[in-house]
């Protein structure tokens, strides 16, 4: 899954080079000082694997910190796509703070809610590109659907954390920037059983570690085969 | 014909309603969002039976007999849907079947739906109009037609020829994806209306297999008619009585599909009008649908129930007759293709009066298609399907109880 680039800030304006080199030279000994953090960084590997030891790609994973200081938040933009009646991506991971944006790419209109206490609203029944982003500001699963189609549930899944991202097609999600220190991962997946949806594990990373850890389902993933036959209007 | 009129009245104000709202309230109206969408079906078809088609009043099951061996239309069909509010959609189906019957296109649906937007886990939705109750798993196109051959079953025939309820229907689901949990639990009831000779085709004629839905306003004709009889009208209003529908489904992951239906009229079967008889129809309908991968599907269903007319001093009617049918449907699809193969089974008993009239019926259909959907506007059909069974009453007309029923068609189909 991709996370979308971050909103273009302001940049500062100097009438002449000196301003620029001034500023080369700041960022140059901010980075010189971070330099002993930055290689300070641990490695870590989380898999995630099905009770059968199959991957299960698209899983959320996140990486909490325990008194580790986190960058600030700063404001990004994500975007969640509507394609033939379903949330693409069905799982959608953001740091609070972020606005999502939801067009629609299908020929027929969506109305798209939530309920969720991490954020209620709704959207007017529209095509193409709506009217405004929708900024989630709270931690929390957030559950999507649409008021016309009963059939499409998607997933925004908001974390305070500025380390995560979702399993790939081997069930892996690699961050190589982990400052040292005490982490808590967590792992979720709207298809995990409901006694599994949500599991951790405690972590602790030292200085240039590199580490791996592993979670392995007790329970099967519960997935029903998405059947696309364009003709369903169902009754 | 004052109830069909009534019925008019009542279709009437409905749209009188919505063009004053959207007259006094056009901000609320959500314009350029209505969709028209059809579909012409035009079908080859070769029958071999002994029987005259039930759609020219004859006894077979069969939408066609020997005498339409030919190009023949399987069906026009329009349908309209669109929202009148941001919450508020409507929908109206028209259909043509160019056999004759008393309106050239008819409506076989019109209601409008609501739906409030969800501020907990439970989702509303209410209907009000000409709507089928949630019965059928097969029937889940466009024009309620079947997804996996050109006709359904012999249960979901029936439905789509005697049954329309004319009311309100209010269904609530409790979402489980915002409760981490695997399933939506439903539950549905309706209250209706002009539907008061269902029954009698059933009694009379037996279940058959065809996709000819009945329209609103259209007729079929009876079977075994005597002379000055006219056809059925099957949604009129006779006994003043409104029936009800009671219901639940369960739904895995948007996929496997668990539903039970409890159907009563309420009809009065001491009752008439002058064309057609109340029948007190009451049914229990079970049915699955396993979506086993992306491209296996699984369809079971099953329903059960009597109906009874004339006077009786329980109320139950002077003539009953129970009947159940069951059906199962597997069905493969690859690419553009899509085969399916199902087995239905069909009973009727009569179970008081039998001497007057004997509604015994005991056959059973296999029918297997092969759909194509060669691109978003065409597609291709052959469905072959073979009833073996006997009727009783056909010995009345002086045919043979027993009969096999063979038909064959291959569809042509330009949606738009």
């Amino acid at each position: 899954m991709v996370i979308c680039p971050i909103v273009t800030r302001p940049t500062v304006t100097c009438p002449v080079g000196i301003c620029r080199v001034a500023i080369c030279l700041i960022v140059t000994c901010v980075m010189a000082a971070m330099t002993p953090a930055a290689t300070r960084a641990a490695t870590l590997t989380v898999s995630v694997l099905d009770p059968h030891g199959q991957a299960v790609p698209g899983t959320v994973v996140v990486a909490v910190p325990q008194h580790v200081a986190a960058p600030a938040s700063r404001a990004a933009s994500a975007v969640m796509d509507q394609l033939n009646k379903a949330f693409v991506p069905e799982v959608l991971v953001i740091r609070s703070g972020t606005s999502v944006v939801f067009p629609n790419s299908d020929a027929v209109s969506h109305q798209v809610y939530s309920f969720s206490p991490a954020k209620r609203f709704e959207l007017p029944l529209y095509r193409g590109q709506p009217n405004a982003p929708i900024l989630f500001d709270q931690p929390g699963v957030v559950v999507l659907g649409c008021n016309i189609h009963d059939t499409m549930t998607g997933y925004i899944y908001v974390t305070d954390s500025p380390w995560f991202g979702t399993a790939d097609e081997k069930g892996q999600w690699h961050v190589a920037s982990l400052p040292a220190g005490d982490y808590r991962i967590t792992i979720w997946n709207p298809h995990f059983a409901r006694e599994e949806q949500s599991v951790e594990q405690s972590l602790s990373l030292g200085a240039e570690q590199t580490a791996a850890i592993r979670f392995q389902l007790r329970q099967t993933i519960r997935r029903a085969p998405k059947t696309a036959d364009a003709r369903i209007r169902d009754y | 014909m004052r109830h069909h009129a009534r019925f008019s009245t009542l279709l009437a104000s409905v749209v009188a309603l919505v063009t004053a709202f959207v007259v006094a309230y056009p901000q609320l109206v959500v314009a350029q969002e209505y969709e028209l969408q059809g579909q012409l079906d035009l079908r080859s078809v070769a029958v071999d039976s002994p029987l005259t088609s039930f759609a020219r009043g004859g006894m077979g099951l069969l939408r066609f007999d020997e005498e339409h061996d030919g190009l023949q239309l399987g069906r026009l069909l329009l349908d309209f849907s669109g929202p009148v509010t941001e919450t508020v959609r409507a929908q109206v189906t028209a259909s043509a079947t160019a056999d004759g019957d008393q309106n050239p296109i008819d409506f076989t649906e019109a209601f409008l739906e609501w739906r409030p937007y969800p501020d907990s886990q439970w989702r509303w939705r209410s209907r009000i109009g000409a709507f089928y109750p949630p019965i059928s798993l097969e029937n889940r196109a466009i024009g309620w037609q079947s997804l996996y051959s050109l006709s359904p079953s012999a249960i979901n025939t029936w439905i789509g020829e005697e049954m329309r309820a004319m009311g309100v229907e209010v269904a609530a689901t409790d979402t489980g994806a915002s409760s981490g949990r695997a399933f939506d639990l439903t539950f549905i009831g309706g209250v209706y209306g002009w539907n008061d000779p269902m029954g009698v085709l059933i009694f009379q004629r037996g279940w058959a297999i065809n996709d000819r839905q009945t329209t609103l306003f259209g007729a079929l004709p009876r079977p075994l008619a005597r002379a000055g009889e006219r056809d059925i009208e099957f949604f009129h209003e006779i006994d003043d009585r409104p029936g009800y529908y009671a219901g639940a489904e369960m739904k895995w992951q948007q996929g496997h599909t668990l539903r039970y239906m409890h159907y009563d009229n309420r009809g009065d079967p001491s009752r008439s009008n002058d064309r057609d008889d109340s029948w007190l129809t009451r049914f229990d309908s079970i049915g699955a649908r396993l979506e086993l991968s992306e491209h296996w599907t699984l369809i079971a269903q099953g329903l059960y129930g009597d109906t009874g007319v004339g006077n009786s001093s329980d109320g139950r009617g002077a003539l009953i007759a129970d009947y159940w049918s069951y059906f199962t449907l597997g069905s493969y699809r690859t690419g553009p293709h899509r085969l399916s193969l199902r087995y239905d089974r069909m009973s009727v008993e009569s179970v008081r009066g039998a001497r007057f009239f004997d509604s015994r019926q005991n056959a059973k259909a296999w029918t297997a298609a092969w759909m194509f959907d060669w691109n978003d506007h065409w597609q291709a059909a052959v469905e072959a399907l073979r009833i073996d069974g006997t009727v009783g009453e056909r010995a009345r007309a002086g045919l043979s109880p027993a009969a096999v029923e063979e038909q064959l068609q291959v569809a042509l189909r330009y949606s738009f």
